[in-house]
């Protein structure tokens, strides 16, 4: 059976009214995948047996009338720094190749108990190291749009699995634009929520402070309903925070933009933004107008400095967090080694890969004796600095709108061996990480090659309400054609 | 110059990686050309911001230390390479 695949709510409405069985949707993801995931090779590894026996459980609940979760039958994918009982967890890195972690991170238990079904793990940036997906140490993913180009990183595989239409929903991880950019990218919809709004408990962790985990969907409505089934605190996160949030994140979604007020900061539009993505960025501020909002230009002086301040904050918390792989407990064991130091630097030189030793080092760098006062800790200084200015913004405008990477989705191997280069398509997602907004990227437009151009709204600390409803909006508004020829390849 | 081949030796030391000669020059080249670009935090006077002082509405979210015990013992060592007795085997520490 092929199941005409749209998007979650979709799928999940079929589920519900019986027109299709979780085991149907299940079998109709594992299908798409041998169509598509040779050429895109969005997945690490796949749970065949553990998705069927989920979906007859789901199926058996619902034939004995039991009440039954907000993404019942829905096949989804995680990424592959998420922990997963008893599947692999390898954060794509040689580090972890055979590691099975034995729990559930918070969000797994969160989409296990909403009787969503985990069908795979998607590909990713070695420890969501990257802004490609060419750092996993086992494989390449393409861009479903066009293959020879990079999906984007460091979710790259999740991005592309929704890209690709084998899935209507992803979990990605967001850093520094880990899930935003590479929703751009393939030309779907990413958002990272409000820092300590989704537990990080069992995300295993790359920088504690700006990490976020949230969800990769084909359209906003099942942003918000995947996020309904994320959020909530978390004792086991110390960082979890308690929303005031009242009901589904959708509600509100067909109210009009009437009087909504977005700031268009200058600093977004300069020098390096490839003049398609800022003639998209120029069409999206009319269309949000056309709506009713009102758009301004505001300035954010930081801003300048964000791409630093991160790289610095970001490289000196993964040094600590990755100290924890020497080969002892878990990880790569090397062949030979005599002592205990030999055990631990063989380890890590043998199995990290060239960007991970990269960051570790810088970061090391960052915080070492003579260094500290100059990178760190005036590095957290500026960050104080960008989230104070977007405190001050947010007094006088709703959200904020920019332009989610300042280039188009470009060729592999084509910045691979330049990480400075590699590391400026940050410059717009960063911020959003050292001040712990919220953030959405959605497809705004096409480049005249035919490739996705994505935006993002950045709003309140909690704001994801007034997010979606705008995103909602817009996209209702620009009715874009979001298929690709691989998805369509996918349905056949 | 920002940095030399040493102290990016000296780096890979603390991080305890071991780096081969190209790597080191490589690394050299490349946290270089990124430290010329991290040169801009400096032309921000940030002299009178405390990090020290945190929001009002920044409150860590602690819970009670109420030891528990994980389920199965053994699968918390499912990812240990060498175990012997219930204990992780790595080599001799002292003499």
């Amino acid at each position: 059976m092929s199941i005409e695949m749209t998007n979650l709510k979709y799928q999940r409405d079929l589920w519900l009214k019986g027109e299709a069985s979780a085991k149907e949707l299940v079998e109709d993801a594992f299908r798409r995948i041998d169509v598509t995931d040779g050429k895109v090779n969005a997945y690490l590894h796949l749970c065949q047996d553990e998705a069927m026996e989920q979906a007859e459980k789901i199926d058996a609940k619902r034939s004995r009338g039991e009440k039954t979760g907000a993404l019942a039958g829905v096949p989804l994918a995680i990424k592959d720094n998420i922990c997963t009982d008893g599947v692999l967890t390898t954060c794509a890195s040689k580090m972890l190749k055979d590691f099975v972690p034995p729990y559930d991170a918070t969000v797994v238990r969160q989409v296990r108990e909403a009787d969503g079904i985990i069908i795979g793990k998607t590909n990713m940036d070695e420890f969501a190291m990257g802004s490609s997906t060419e750092n996993s140490a086992f494989k390449t993913t393409g861009n479903p749009w066009d293959l020879q180009r990079v999906p984007g990183g460091s979710s790259g595989g999740s991005a592309a699995a929704v890209a690709a239409e084998t899935v209507s929903l992803a979990l990605g991880s967001d850093t520094g634009g880990s899930i935003r950019q590479p929703a751009a990218f393939c030309g779907v919809v990413g958002l990272k929520p409000t820092y300590g709004l989704v537990s990080r408990y069992g995300l295993v962790a790359f920088a504690s402070s700006l990490d976020q985990i949230g969800p990769l969907t084909r359209n906003v409505e099942d942003s918000g309903l995947a996020l309904d089934a994320l959020v909530g605190y978390d004792a086991l996160d110390a960082t979890s925070l308690r929303a005031d949030q009242k009901g589904s994140y959708t509600v509100g979604m067909e109210e009009s933009l009437k009087g909504l007020k977005v700031a268009l900061p200058v600093e977004y539009q300069q020098e390096g933004l490839n003049p398609e993505i800022n003639e998209t960025l120029i069409k999206t501020a009319a269309e949000l107008k056309s709506l009713g909002a009102t758009v301004e230009s505001v300035s954010l002086p930081y801003s300048a400095a964000g791409l630093s301040a991160y790289y610095l904050i970001s490289s000196a918390e993964a040094s600590s967090n990755l100290a924890r792989f020497d080969g002892v407990r878990y990880g790569h064991r090397p062949e030979s080694f005599e002592t205990l130091e030999e055990l631990m630097v063989n380890s890590r030189s043998e199995a990290f890969g060239q960007e991970v030793k990269r960051r570790i080092m810088l970061g090391t760098y960052a915080l070492s004796s003579g260094y500290y006062d100059a990178y760190y800790q005036r590095a957290q200084k500026l960050r104080k600095m960008i989230r104070q200015q977007f405190e001050d913004i947010f007094r006088q405008y709703d959200i904020v709108l920019g332009p989610v990477s300042p280039i188009l989705p470009f060729v592999q191997g084509e910045k691979i061996d330049d990480p400075l280069a590699m590391y400026l398509g940050d410059v717009y997602t960063v911020d959003v990480n050292l001040a712990e907004l919220p953030a959405i990227s959605l497809p705004c437009g096409f480049s005249k090659e035919g490739l996705p151009v994505g935006m993002q709204l950045i709003g309140r600390h909690f704001g994801e309400q007034t997010l979606l409803r705008a995103a909602y909006q817009l996209e209702k508004s620009l009715n874009l054609d979001l298929r690709n020829t691989i998805g369509k390849e996918a349905s056949k | 110059m920002k940095i030399k081949p040493e102290e990016v030796k000296y780096i890979a030391k603390l991080a305890k990686l071991n780096l081969s000669e190209n790597e080191i020059s490589q690394y050299t080249r490349e946290f270089d050309d990124i430290l010329e670009h991290f040169a801009v935090i400096a032309s921000y006077d940030v002299e009178k911001v405390d990090v020290n002082v945190f929001d009002e509405k920044q409150t860590s979210s602690l819970r009670e230390d109420d030891p528990t015990l994980f389920g199965d013992q053994e699968k918390l060592y499912q990812n240990t390479k060498t175990l012997k007795n219930g204990l992780i085997q790595v080599p001799k520490i002292l003499e």
